[in-house]
């Protein structure tokens, strides 16, 4: 990077574009800057090269900025921090276990007005409305029925997903459902296991039965502010 | 030593974004792109032992993405791709105004019309932002070629972006590869 004999005219694209990335050295450079204060020519040749390249960023911008598609985090081995997730939705679970311990007022027995499982596996109107009507961390009783959404998150397909406990009667399960089609399509679903009164995650575990399922399922969280959007327009 | 295994994660974790950035400009197509990551992630996690701590993490990825796509190239045998510019608009559409937009469509497909050398290079330098040492040193080549295959990935860009340059002759411009 010989410094010497450029004038504007002879002065490479080589010389130029190596400037712009900070290549060339010190009293190159200066030199680089003193012909093009000089030359209203080569201040356009050089802002030529110069938005080469910020557009090409600029073109991958949208992709730096979109999620990593879930089957590229688990090739990666990144395993979903379900204490950070847990932690988060902390007033849910306080409001789960409140629910438990003071007894919400059911009527009915049986996980059997939970879900009407056919047309595969979709929530009943109970559940339905309670997913599309409450916060995570609040709590309704319909039909019988309470459900506690625990909390909000976007799938692999973009579809809008919650993870959530039911009660009917003495039975208390835990799930994950994903909006489609105008339907909540269940996800997972078993029983919950409370241990003296609280639910295992309130410990901060992975919440065995939907765990599977959220490997499978979890791309994005669905932060607060969103999903008192999605709530105020029953998640349609 | 190699790097315990929950950090060596964090650090691949960490460099989705651009892993998949990198693996999207050499693959040119958004399929081609995403496979060519997952592999890298995966392949990454399994050759974690051979990664020294306190190396460029981003560079040892990036040589290790690059072997896999040359693998691919060869088994595929290399051939012209078809840019399909309703993908390369969608691409760039959460991008704020709509000229800006366009010039960056018109960008990426200029980008990956590039011969792979010159993308290759060019991704390394303009996207992830390492010297020409670092580039060349990644690709087996002298600085003097990432300098000349930069400079005329820039200049093919800008022609295909803004046009034909209004003052003609671009210097002496060098074609060693």
């Amino acid at each position: 990077m010989a410094a010497t004999g450029w004038s504007a005219m002879t002065i490479s694209d080589d010389i130029l574009s190596a400037y712009l990335d900070g290549e060339l050295e010190p009293a190159e450079a200066e030199r680089v800057r003193t012909l093009v204060e000089r030359d209203a020519g080569l201040v356009e040749r050089l802002a030529r090269l110069e938005q080469a390249g910020v557009l090409t960023r600029a073109a991958f911008a949208p992709l730096m900025a979109s999620p990593a598609p879930h089957a590229l985090r688990v090739a990666s081995g990144e395993r979903f921090d379900w204490k950070r997730i847990v932690a988060r939705s902390a007033t849910a679970l306080a409001a789960c276990a409140a629910g438990i311990v003071l007894g919400v007022s059911l009527r009915g027995e049986g996980a059997g007005r939970l879900f009407a499982l056919d047309r595969g596996m979709l929530a009943a109107p109970a559940l339905a409305s309670g997913l599309d009507t409450t916060m995570s961390g609040a709590s309704s009783v319909r039909g019988g029925v309470a459900v506690t959404p625990v909390y909000s998150f976007r799938d692999v397909d973009g579809r809008a997903c919650r993870v959530f406990r039911s009660e009917a009667g003495a039975t208390v399960l835990e799930g994950a459902a994903c909006r489609e089609g105008g339907a909540w399509r269940i996800e997972a679903l078993a029983p919950a296991v409370a241990v003296e009164g609280r639910f295992s995650q309130a410990s901060g575990d992975e919440p065995a039965a939907v765990a599977g399922a959220m490997d499978r399922l979890w791309a994005d969280e669905i932060a607060a502010e969103e999903e008192a959007i999605l709530t105020d327009h029953d998640w349609r | 030593m190699a790097a315990s295994e929950a950090e060596f994660r964090r650090m691949l974790v960490e460099m989705l974004p651009r892993l998949r950035r990198y693996a999207h400009a050499l693959a040119r197509e958004p399929e081609a792109g995403e496979d060519l990551a997952q592999s890298a992630a995966a392949h990454a996690l399994r050759q974690q032992a051979f990664y020294t701590p306190g190396l460029r993490f981003d560079v040892w990825l990036f040589r290790l993405t690059r072997n896999l796509w040359i693998d691919q190239l060869r088994r595929s045998g290399a051939r012209p791709e078809v840019v399909d510019t309703d993908t390369v608009l969608r691409a760039a559409e959460p991008a704020v105004d709509m000229e800006r937009r366009l010039m960056a469509a018109r960008a990426l497909t200029a980008f990956r019309a590039l011969p792979d050398a010159l993308r290759e290079t060019a991704a390394l330098v303009l996207l992830e932002g390492l010297t020409y040492q670092e580039t060349a040193q990644l690709l087996g080549v002298p600085i003097g070629t990432v300098m000349s295959r930069v400079s005329r990935a820039r200049a093919s860009i800008a022609r295909f972006v803004l046009g034909e340059a209004p003052h003609g002759g671009h210097g002496l411009e060098r074609h060693d590869h």
